[in-house]
């Protein structure tokens, strides 16, 4: 097999049966990699890791605090992403990450075609069902990333790759509580 | 050691901000171009139908790791300057739970949530809301949780340090799972489409 | 050998780099505590000579009353020499203790004590561990009581420098020092310094140290 072939979608042969895949994704060792340089430059220029749940939280925290200042500014959880006040708390590292990487991912939507409006499901569900489950399923991650410090950016691959054991711990019962989870709303997805 | 860069003052927080931004387009691109903004592949990981998740983070933990220890190695990096969180055993166990029921059910995880909306998913708008929502009842309900939320503090540690193991015992180790994984991974991928394929290729 | 392993595909390939690399790293040091160290001789002895490693004792006396304390203090005395007086915001760091110490590479860090040679070891063991900003505090704790905490007026004193020690007696006071009246033979080597216990009542500004989130 030449390195053309293997970096096509060789891999992908058994997600064709889903008609609706779209082709040429990368192979995903190659993504890996990929991923782990962008995660080691991180290391390299910044002596420290990704993240993503940190700044959904920072947006909570302004949020709450343009509609209830002193609510907010008395919670210690608010307060720790609103700062000292001596700069807007969305001058935040990992806010900025988030608004890369919300670009990155389109312009490589972009390039191969993929961006469309659309809603990801199963063939067996209602767009309506759909729609909850996704807002019961992002309420459970947003608040199980806050009480693990992380999520599977930050806790998983940054943790990971330090060897930290709290995001070890954090990274096998992730996929724990997915795969224990996945007979009961396989109707969503299968 | 000149590195992490920032760390030893060679530019301030206004150009880390920048640095954060071209960062986070890679990490945004690397993630779309690998499937990572449909959350159907995502799920299907669960269902043994596409493995991607499995080999696409564990080939990036063990490449960030290997060249972060390699590079501390030959004193480029000063592994001590880069950031390690503290480990909260029981707090970060039971988060990862819930966090992974909320994966599988809604399908995404919120950095794979900003492809999707990035490429047009309506569906992870949705569950961007709906993270919104869980990081504010978290919120409402801390000082109800501190006590649990600090339990089981062991510091800053690590698998080398709580398990006594030499770092690059441990180095090898995570490669050797990573490879025996991967060659699983990759047959039971075969055995499942020869199996969907009804045995034409017997 | 070589062509076998040119034959193999791609994957493999990488999967047997990564054992390799795997195999290889066991002979590394732990990369945290690590008890070896490379210097590089031609920069420590140029930075020897060139005597750019030293802080004033007006200064840190400033920086300590104007709460800007943004630097490590350590103090290489024993334990009991440092619970019987250390300068304020200092911290006991015998050297035996400064291998396996909390201090960071990209810290600026303030030696004093009352020994030069104590003092010097102390520079030269950090600069050798690569720390980035190790200065001594110039004329050490000697110097420190002679000039801020018992400041004195010499003979013959010019205004400018009856002026000086006006000031110098507000910055002893906060110390918790006493300015001396009268004028002290400037030709005497061994000055016997008057008796300093630790004073119980500086009130020092803490500047709000903002800390900066790095988790996710």
């Amino acid at each position: 097999m030449s390195i053309k072939e293997w970096f096509s979608h060789h891999h992908e042969d058994n997600v064709k049966e889903h008609a609706l895949y779209p082709k040429h994704y990368w192979n995903s060792y190659l993504v890996g990699m990929g991923l782990g340089l962008v995660l080691l430059s991180a290391f390299v220029i910044m002596g420290r890791g990704l993240g993503a749940s940190g700044a959904l939280s920072t947006v909570v925290a302004v949020s709450v605090n343009e509609v209830a200042p002193s609510h907010a500014k008395g919670n210690a959880f608010y307060e720790g992403y609103l700062g000292d006040g001596t700069q807007s708390p969305l001058k935040d590292w990992l806010v900025f990450e988030v608004l890369g990487l919300i670009v990155g991912g389109f312009i490589s939507g972009a390039i191969a075609g993929r961006n469309k409006i659309a809603i990801e499901k199963g063939p067996n569900i209602t767009k309506k069902k759909r729609f909850i489950f996704a807002f019961i399923g992002g309420s459970l991650m947003g608040f199980g990333a806050k009480m693990a410090r992380g999520c599977t950016s930050g806790q998983g691959l940054t943790g990971g790759a330090m060897l930290n054991l709290g995001s070890w711990a954090f990274l096998l019962s992730v996929f724990a509580g997915a795969y224990a989870t996945a007979y009961f709303v396989r109707r969503q997805w299968i | 050691m000149i590195a992490p860069f920032f760390k030893f003052g060679y530019f301030n927080s206004e150009i880390g901000l920048l640095v954060a931004f071209i960062i986070g387009i890679g990490f945004g691109f690397f993630l779309e171009r690998g499937g990572f903004g449909s959350a159907r592949l995502l799920a299907a990981q669960f269902y043994f139908t596409d493995m991607r998740v499995f080999k696409v983070m564990f080939t990036a933990i063990v490449t960030a790791m290997v060249g972060l220890f390699y590079l501390s190695w030959i004193g480029f990096v000063d592994l001590s300057l880069v950031y390690l969180g503290d480990t909260y055993l029981l707090p970060q166990a039971v988060g990862g739970l819930i966090l992974g029921i909320g994966f599988v059910i809604g399908g995404y995880c919120p950095g794979t949530s900003g492809v999707a909306i990035a490429t047009g998913r309506l569906d992870a708008i949705v569950y961007s809301l709906g993270g919104f929502f869980g990081i504010f009842v978290f919120g409402e309900l801390f000082p109800y949780m501190t006590n649990f939320y600090y339990s089981t503090h062991l510091g800053k540690e690590n698998l080398p340090s709580f398990f006594d193991i030499n770092y690059g015992l441990v180095i090898l180790l995570v490669i050797l799972i990573a490879v025996a994984g991967f060659t699983a991974v990759e047959w039971g991928e075969k055995v499942m489409a020869k199996k969907r394929s009804g045995g034409e290729n017997a | 050998m070589l062509k076998y392993f040119a034959n193999l595909p791609v994957r493999k390939r990488v999967g047997i780099l990564g054992i390799f690399l795997g195999i290889l790293a066991i002979f590394a040091k732990d990369p945290y505590h690590n008890s070896e160290a490379a210097i590089n001789v031609k920069e420590i002895a140029a930075s020897s000579v060139r005597n750019v490693n030293e802080i004033g004792v007006k200064d840190l006396a400033d920086w300590i009353i104007a709460g800007k304390v943004d630097y490590r203090l350590l103090d290489l005395r024993s334990k009991k020499e440092f619970d019987k007086y250390h300068i304020p915001t200092s911290e006991c760091m015998p050297v035996n203790k400064i291998p396996e110490s909390d201090l960071r590479r990209n810290e600026k860090i303030y030696l004093y004590s009352n020994n030069q040679v104590v003092e010097s070891q102390a520079w030269f063991l950090m600069k050798a561990m690569d720390y980035k900003s190790v200065s001594i505090l110039d004329g050490g704790l000697e110097k420190w009581k002679r000039e801020i905490l018992f400041p004195s007026l010499p003979v013959n004193a010019t205004n400018s420098q009856k002026a000086e020690f006006e000031k110098m007696k507000e910055v002893s006071k906060f110390f918790g020092g006493h300015p001396q009246n009268g004028v002290v033979k400037s030709s005497s080597s061994k000055m016997i310094m008057p008796k300093i216990n630790m004073p119980t009542k500086i009130v020092l500004k803490h500047s709000k140290k903002k800390k900066k989130r790095e988790g996710c």
